[in-house]
């Protein structure tokens, strides 16, 4: 295959011209989609686990109860959405927010302002430590601002 | 190509699907399940909740085996966390 760079804002790949922006967007929709799509999946699959993961946090068991059923279901709310065409922009808010949730709550718990340091014996995450995981989830915020930030606008391109 | 970019999120959002079935094992809820706390007392937790109540166990992050799949503790369970029972659970030995 042969790759030429044209302009500075293109690809061009078999005489036809691959938008760099649009390539970095849709790369980037594709790892949260990823992301998004198998820790949502891997909590309904293994309930029992996740269950348990979730009351092994430094939150009230009665948060635990709400959290064990929103959180997945969210991750695959937000999979969907991104998957759309339509609905990318609000799939992209949407990982904004919980993104921040979540790296707000992994950061407490790294920087050790709860009593308590839960494992991370559950899921795709149990061979990551906090920080790790703190790292992965700042990474993946960055990325969703970077592709809010270089134009994704409400108009779709479908 | 274009057509492929295009379809890069419904792409990944089925090989992620698909990986999620493939590699996502359940956990027998018939599994026997021990931990040993700080006084190497032994618990059996098969049928208890985690979670902060008295009745109740957690795992907190340590480099040692939180649970294990049976009463000699030689088969881990799962890894990186310390037994911590709740104050109403009762050891077995």
């Amino acid at each position: 295959m042969r790759l030429l760079l044209m302009n500075d804002h293109a690809f061009h790949i078999r005489g036809r011209m691959i938008p760099i922006r649009k390539l970095l967007i849709q790369l980037a929709v594709f790892v949260l989609v990823i992301i998004w799509t198998y820790s949502g999946l891997e909590k309904l699959l293994d309930w029992n686990r996740s269950w348990n993961a979730f009351h092994n946090q430094t939150f009230p068991s009665d948060l635990a109860d709400i959290l064990s059923y929103v959180v997945p279901i969210s991750e695959l709310v937000l999979a969907l959405l991104l998957v759309l065409g339509n609905t990318r922009w609000w799939g992209l808010m949407g990982s904004l927010l919980l993104l921040t949730v979540f790296s707000t709550y992994v950061g407490l718990v790294w920087w050790g302002a709860f009593p308590r340091v839960p494992c991370n014996c559950a899921g795709f995450m149990e061979s990551m430590g906090w920080g790790a995981h703190l790292v992965m989830n700042l990474f993946l915020l960055s990325m969703a601002v970077a592709v809010l930030g270089i134009g994704y606008g409400k108009q779709v391109e479908s | 190509m274009n057509t492929l970019i295009k379809r890069l999120p419904l792409l990944a959002f089925v090989l992620a699907a698909v990986f999620a079935f493939a590699f996502t094992k359940p956990v027998d809820p018939l599994q026997p399940q021990y931990g040993q706390d700080d006084m190497g007392l032994i618990y059996d937790v098969t049928n208890v909740q985690r979670g902060s109540g008295p009745n109740e166990y957690q795992c907190d992050i340590t480099s040692e085996t939180c649970l294990w799949a049976d009463i000699q503790l030689t088969q881990p369970l799962s890894s990186n966390g310390k037994f911590v029972p709740g104050a109403n659970l009762v050891p077995i030995n």
